[in-house]
């Protein structure tokens, strides 16, 4: 008798159990359902590295704290106690837990130690929520070019808005069990969708190049005054961009810090009147149109010409030029006389053919095209001011990309940060080698004594390039006391060849390219040249040193 | 009758015994599922901590190394480079 109640009991309770397993409405589903959580896990985003491989920007695992305000029984208490870990007003608190939502953020990425601290006090309903927080271990090195990212990882500039989509990888979603005390139990997990971590992005950048730009860069920025400099560094050939500093600059770990106009990348979005830079762009047109060859000499009016009702200057007066010396004296009269054999349209077209008035394309946001007016639109001194780079606006980086031009045979590369494999449409032949060969030797005068870049030269190693001294816009005419001086030059051994730029901004105590710009390309050539360990050539070295 | 009666009573305690000891045996087995998912779960999380530590620390070192930092620390403590002696300089 005992035997049968007691198998009647078993087959009660074994009936009961099945009906809580399998009834959709019973307590069991709804037990089961309040332990099953389904929670999204985050992706880490890719990190940012150099050429050689070194971190720029990674993402750190960190914890933020949320309520579940519905748990949280004694507000006074968790305020008072959150308060002095957190650095929150007690107020700020009060008002948050009272929040009529489920979920409520208290701090969002907090430091491991207020962490602990808050976790050791155990509270209820505040819970911990794994996050990531991107960091950059160089601090404001490479800023410009790496960019920042805001709360919840997006980029917000430089490569970490271009390439957002890379580095952002794909969150996962996992379904956990857990208990009572909302512990995991992982053997009960029933699906996963694992997350996928954004790519690693290696840039062309070469963090020891850029370490040199740097302190050359903030040299020059404090020896004289500027208000603002810009160095950009690229390999000739590729079109790969190896340094790019700007000043003033920002640190990218807490960009709230600093005032817009530090974060903004003046290589790409400012704008500058070129001034004697665009002398190269001139003369190539000529050349490569036969209007003029390098020894043909012009009058140059001993300094003071007077065209189209307006007074044309030489910073030097000088009588007859070879077409050669007025490129390397840098003479405005000599080349607007070449200009204006050349032509406007034609001029027009060398421009465009130089990349002005278009941006490069490099694979940085927010570049800008700079200005180039179409020839409809020129008035009747254009042709007088456009040759020796007036009435038009430019990037540092489009300066740089057509300067490089000579550097590779007539060809135009496209800069770019990432490295990648240029494709066909990357590359265009603006003039024919042999031109860009003349003007290369033209322009090897240039950081030679008689040019307007001595300062620039680098014993051992044979350096191109050309002087801007532009005066600045200030309420429609042209200022006598603020000047953009730059230089723009290309390093040529037989391993490689390096364009760099150098722009200050508004220098005081001096003003002209060759004075201010050409020394900072200078050291930083020869900086690079001892990194890279290419020795200068041993004739030019004894020669130099004689 | 009475032998098979009394035989058949005990092959029923014995199936009854067996369902008892195999349900006995999923208990069991499920407890062992659930503490081993505890035990789990703790490694998961000893390993994360690690991991994130370790990222951490990655960190820490490529800060302590960069040279922004040694610049600023240079000029803090205001500590010079000492420059080389003449024979010390190898040159062609």
């Amino acid at each position: 008798m005992v035997f049968v109640a007691f198998i009647f009991l078993f087959l009660l309770l074994s009936v009961r159990l099945l009906h809580l397993k399998f009834s959709s409405s019973s307590m069991g589903k709804r037990a089961e359902k309040s332990q099953r959580i389904e929670e999204i896990i985050l992706a880490p985003r890719g990190e940012i590295r150099d050429r050689n491989g070194e971190v720029l920007s990674l993402s750190l695992p960190v914890k933020s704290i949320f309520a579940e305000t519905r748990n949280v029984k004694d507000i006074e208490k968790v305020a008072s106690l959150l308060s002095s870990i957190l650095s929150i007003s007690e107020k700020r608190l009060k008002e948050k837990l009272k929040e009529e939502k489920d979920f409520v953020w208290i701090k969002r990425k907090i430091t491991q130690e207020e962490y602990e601290r808050v976790k050791g006090l155990n509270l209820q309903g505040v819970c911990f929520k794994d996050e990531f927080l991107r960091r950059y271990p160089e601090g404001k090195l490479a800023c410009h070019i790496l960019g920042f990212t805001d709360m919840d990882g997006k980029g917000l500039e430089g490569i970490e808005l271009y390439y957002d989509s890379s580095l952002k990888g794909r969150n996962g979603k996992g379904k956990f069990l857990r208990d009572a005390r909302g512990e995991i139990i992982s053997t009960f997990y029933t699906s996963e969708k694992k997350p996928e971590p954004g790519h690693n992005l290696i840039l062309s950048l070469d963090k020891k190049i850029q370490n040199i730009i740097e302190e050359e860069i903030e040299e020059g920025y404090q020896k004289f005054e500027a208000k603002a400099a810009c160095v950009l560094v690229m390999d000739s050939e590729s079109g790969e961009i190896l340094a790019l500093a700007n000043r003033p600059n920002f640190n990218p770990n807490s960009p709230a810090d600093f005032p817009v106009s530090s974060r903004r990348n003046r290589i790409i979005t400012d704008l500058f009147e070129p001034g004697s830079i665009f002398k190269i762009v001139t003369a190539a047109a000529c050349l490569q149109e036969k209007v003029i060859r390098p020894e043909e000499t012009i009058f140059c009016e001993n300094g003071k010409w007077k065209i189209r009702n307006h007074i044309l200057h030489d910073h030097k007066p000088y009588k007859e030029l070879s077409f050669s010396d007025v490129i390397i004296k840098s003479s405005n009269i000599g080349t607007v006389k070449a200009a204006l054999l050349l032509g406007e349209e034609k001029l027009y077209r060398y421009c465009r053919l130089f990349g002005f008035g278009e941006r490069t394309g490099i694979d940085l946001p927010g570049e800008v095209r700079g200005i180039l007016r179409p020839v409809k639109e020129w008035s009747g001194y254009s042709i007088t001011a456009i040759p020796i780079g007036q009435e038009v606006a430019v990037t540092p980086v489009q300066a740089l990309a057509a300067m490089n031009v000579l550097g590779n045979g007539g060809r135009m590369v496209q800069p770019h940060l990432l490295k990648k494999v240029q494709d066909e449409n990357g590359e265009r032949k603006v003039i024919a080698p042999e031109i860009s060969k003349t003007l290369c030797e033209i322009l090897k005068g240039v950081v030679s004594e008689e040019g307007t870049a001595p300062l620039a030269e680098i014993p051992g190693y044979l350096v191109i390039g050309k002087t801007g001294t532009a005066q600045k816009v200030f309420n429609g005419h042209y200022s006598h006391s603020k000047f953009v001086a730059s230089f723009v030059g290309i390093i040529s051994t037989g391993k490689k060849r390096l364009a760099i730029f150098v722009m200050i901004d508004e220098p005081k105590l001096l003003h002209y390219g060759g004075l201010v710009a050409a020394p900072v390309f200078s050291k930083i050539g020869k900086r690079i040249l001892a990194y890279l360990q290419i020795p200068p050539k041993r004739q030019n070295t004894v020669a130099s040193s004689q | 009758m009475e032998r098979k009666k009394r035989r058949r009573k005990n092959k029923n305690i014995l199936v009854f015994f067996l369902l008892i000891f195999l349900l006995i045996l999923y208990v069991w087995q499920k407890n062992s599922l659930v503490s081993l998912g505890y035990r789990i779960s703790e490694k998961d999380k000893e390993k994360k901590e690690m991991s994130s530590l370790n990222i951490k620390l990655k960190y820490r070192l490529m800060t302590v190394k960069s040279a922004e930092r040694i610049r600023e620390n240079l000029r803090k403590f205001k500590i010079e480079l000492v420059v080389p002696e003449k024979w010390n300089i190898i040159n062609e």
